[in-house]
């Protein structure tokens, strides 16, 4: 899960590294204005989820182990800026105590586990579907398409941080590929341990999970299952269309040259591997098209929702 | 994390305050974090083909490890756990570069094994540096020594307190475990309903802690902002001279001609 | 005057309405040492933090040293009622011992000489000067509880009230911490289901039951009725079986 130094090379680490720098300076100031945060509670949370990280849930079907990373549970009691700080926080100790993850690549790792689950998972998709009383099935839909959403986010992240890092020893498509089921599989897993945690404590304390304090309507639910929807679909035709080429294509461009990669030599064999083995045919790019289309129009319709809701809730503070 | 528990809370321990004795513990940890940092940027910006390089930015962790009478031993097996993920990108290496750069014993040494051992060797000695750092100055003197090179009060209050907290809050874990498992075979991971209710019950425990802690502080007058450190730490000459010399010495090791 | 701690009419309501505390009168006077004992839900707890403002009285009034208890007296009742909590980690969360002793000190926008003197002071009267570098993490059971006393000393309390203070020691520190109590001559109110230390540090014990209070008296009078204490779920110390 967390990116070590040698996956990165250093123009990107270090962009991530002042993006993530960022963020953290605006939760600084977006939790000293927010009264309900307590320091302790931050202080404590973190060491909890921190600890929390060290204990294996059995994930059913295989056989294997796995653990939660706790953005969404975090924001869930902090709020996102609150959880973003928090996660962040416990991601840094993380490197420092016991070399999880890169110095260098902190960055990567703040955004690819704590900002898309912190900052775009939480608000958007989980709070508006949450309500202290509201059902179980309410419940762990919101936090399955919430973790889903987020890890996703984090999987086409961490993917375009080697591929430009010229360390991915894939093309950019074909990664994706890799990645994003894996991601889903553990998007869902977190969310069902999210929501189950959230269920067993919030028959003791309600009020430790933050609810949203306007009224629950149809159209709010609609949207936040639209923008999940949206990830979702969205990261998939990511790697059926051909935007990643186009993406590979237009990066050459920008960086004038090519791609930073290992070499051409590996990236024909792991195709000819890929291709014996992929689902998803070669594409028609008149169905490239018709999907790169449908992408533009939910970017617009995203951005003016997001544009709404960041008007909304400064009119809520 | 597949160590154990209590192999973790003993490291954890170990790293409260510094280690080092002698004329290294003299020095501020403003200018040891700083010279960390420097030394890791220019370690990982060494190309993958030199690998003799590499290998000699070892030598001074094993120096400033005798220095600061820390086991590079330790070091060097705490630092093997990186290893795993690294070896995965070297094997791409391994893959692809087929040219042959030299023989040994008769054996074809080519250019994807030189740079997978280099990646290998970076990401060992890297790690070994941010834990010498750690185990020679101690997480909290690092935390001071970052706010004052700068990083907010606030996140350093919070490193400190997830550091200060972390301790309690797998011990309680280990207690909550440790019930579970007497009731049942003992795992290493547990069923989501049971694993469920051990991360639920430790939330609320933690939830619990805070309250009170809030009340502590409340009882002691604190008025909700973040208090103010007291900056015991000077920078000396000592301290420049620390800075100039380890800055000459890493430019060296990072440009100088081997050849 | 100012070491009295008075409880008058005091009444108080959980926010679900139930009662845990239901008009209690008491008046502790200058520099005396009293227990309060009584089952677990008895209500210990919820006095204990009325004492220093952490609750506020539902109805009746707490008077500290002659003042009431109100928002506006808060800080100065802060600083002469010393609190400290069952469990020492919850008072000790600075990175280091000095940190920790000198954070009331420095709330209180002290100077960093007058902070430095008060805590020095502070660990001087708990016997724990050496420990004053040390992280929290590094300390044992007892060494704790002592420093978190430190941490309330350093504010230069008249009344320390405490909450079940030999928990969880070993029989040598918990030793070690009847000995330092019974050199204070601050106002003392225990908390505490330990009888036998109530028997050898207070003169006087208090105790409640269900929110109220069942008896009041000196520790001879209380502790030779067994049927009193058998009534509130206790037992007598062994010094006076």
């Amino acid at each position: 899960m967390h990116m070590s130094d040698a996956l990165v090379s250093a123009p990107i680490a270090l962009g991530a590294d002042a993006i993530a720098a960022t963020l953290l300076a605006i939760s600084i100031r977006k939790i000293y204005r927010q009264e309900r945060l307590s320091i302790p509670l931050m202080g404590v949370l973190g060491a909890f989820v921190f600890a929390a990280q060290m204990i294996n849930f059995a994930i059913p079907g295989t056989g294997s182990s796995g653990h939660i990373i706790g953005g969404i549970l975090l924001s869930s009691m902090l709020g996102a800026w609150g959880g973003f700080f928090t996660l962040c926080s416990v991601i840094v100790l993380q490197c420092l105590l016991f070399a999880d993850g890169g110095l260098l690549a902190l960055g990567c790792n703040a955004l690819n586990m704590a900002a898309f689950s912190c900052l775009v998972a939480y608000p958007l998709i989980f709070k508006p579907l949450y309500r202290a009383d509201c059902s179980t099935l309410k419940l762990f839909s919101a936090s399955i398409l919430a973790n889903i959403a987020a890890f996703l986010m984090g999987a086409i992240a961490v993917t375009l941080e080697t591929t430009l890092s010229g360390v991915s020893a894939l093309p950019l498509g074909r990664m994706l590929l890799f990645m994003l089921p894996i991601h889903f599989v553990i998007g869902i897993c977190e969310g069902v341990a999210t929501a189950l945690v959230i269920l067993f404590v919030r028959r003791r304390d309600p009020e430790l999970f933050l609810h949203d304090q306007r009224q629950s309507s149809p159209r709010r639910t609609i949207e936040a299952f639209a923008i999940a929807a949206f990830i979702i679909a969205a990261s998939f035709t990511l790697v059926a269309s051909s935007a990643p080429d186009g993406l590979e294509w237009s990066i050459e461009n920008v960086l004038q040259g090519e791609l930073p990669s290992p070499t051409s030599e590996l990236h024909t064999s792991a195709e000819l591997i890929l291709q014996k083995t992929a689902i998803i045919p070669d594409y028609n790019t008149f169905l490239a098209g018709i999907i790169g289309c449908a992408i533009l129009i939910f970017a617009t319709w995203l951005i003016s929702l997001l544009s709404k809701r960041v008007r909304g809730d400064e009119s809520q503070s | 994390m597949s160590r154990s528990l209590d192999k973790i809370l003993f490291e954890l321990e170990q790293v409260a305050q510094g280690h080092s004795s002698g004329l290294a513990s003299t020095i501020d940890p403003r200018a040891r974090t700083l010279v960390a940092i420097i030394f890791l940027f220019g370690l990982l910006s060494i190309s993958l083909n030199d690998i003799g390089r590499i290998a000699i930015w070892a030598l001074p962790l094993i120096f400033l490890a005798l220095l600061c009478r820390v086991n590079y031993l330790s070091l060097l097996s705490r630092s093997l756990i990186v290893l795993p993920f690294v070896a995965l990108i070297g094997l791409f290496d391994i893959l692809h570069e087929r040219e042959v750069v030299a023989t040994l014993l008769g054996i074809r040494i080519t250019q994807g094994w030189i740079m997978a051992l280099a990646i290998m060797l970076r990401a060992i000695i890297s790690v070994q540096a941010i834990l010498l750092l750690i185990l020679s100055t101690g997480i909290n003197p690092i935390c001071r020594a970052l706010q004052g090179l700068g990083l907010p009060s606030l996140f350093v209050l919070q490193l400190m307190m997830v550091y200060r907290f972390l301790i309690i809050m797998i011990r309680q874990l280990q207690e909550l475990m440790r019930a579970a498992d007497s009731r049942s075979a003992a795992k290493s991971h547990y069923p989501l309903s049971l694993w469920a209710h051990l991360v639920g019950e430790l939330l609320l425990r933690a939830v619990g802690r805070a309250k009170v802690i809030n009340q502590a502080m409340k009882a002691r007058l604190w008025d909700g902002r973040v208090p103010i450190f007291n900056d015991k730490s000077c920078w000396r000459w000592r301290e420049t001279i620390f800075m100039i010399l380890s800055i000459t010495g890493i430019a060296l090791m990072r440009y100088i001609n081997l050849k | 005057m100012h070491h009295s701690l008075e409880f008058k009419d005091l009444y108080y309501r959980y926010p679900n309405g139930q009662e845990a505390l239901r008009g209690i009168n008491l008046k502790i006077t200058h520099g005396e040492h009293v227990a309060l004992i009584g089952a677990n839900g008895a209500g210990k707890s919820t006095l204990q933090l009325l004492t220093n403002g952490l609750l506020m009285p539902s109805s009746g009034e707490v008077i500290v040293g002659g003042v009431k208890l109100q928002p506006s007296t808060l800080r100065l009742i802060r600083q002469s009622v010393g609190l400290v909590f069952q469990d020492a980690d919850n008072q000790l969360f600075m990175s280091t011992v000095e940190e920790d002793v000198a954070f009331g000190p420095r709330n209180l926008g002290l100077s960093e000489e007058e902070v430095s003197g008060r805590v020095i002071d502070a660990l001087r009267e708990v016997g724990a000067e050496h420990l004053l570098s040390k992280s929290p993490t590094q300390l044992s059971g007892g060494e704790k509880r002592r420093i978190a006393i430190a941490t309330t000393l350093s504010m230069t309390p008249s009344i320390l009230v405490m909450d079940e203070p030999t928990a969880n020691l070993d029989p040598k520190s918990r030793r070690q911490l009847i000995t330092l109590l019974r050199g204070f001559d601050h106002t003392l109110l225990l908390a505490t289901h330990d009888m036998d230390l109530a028997a050898e540090l207070c003169r006087r014990i208090v105790i409640l039951s269900q929110g109220e209070i069942m008896a009041d008296g000196s520790a001879e009078e209380i502790f030779l009725n067994k049927e009193l204490l058998e009534s509130c779920s206790l037992e007598q110390p062994y010094a006076y079986r």
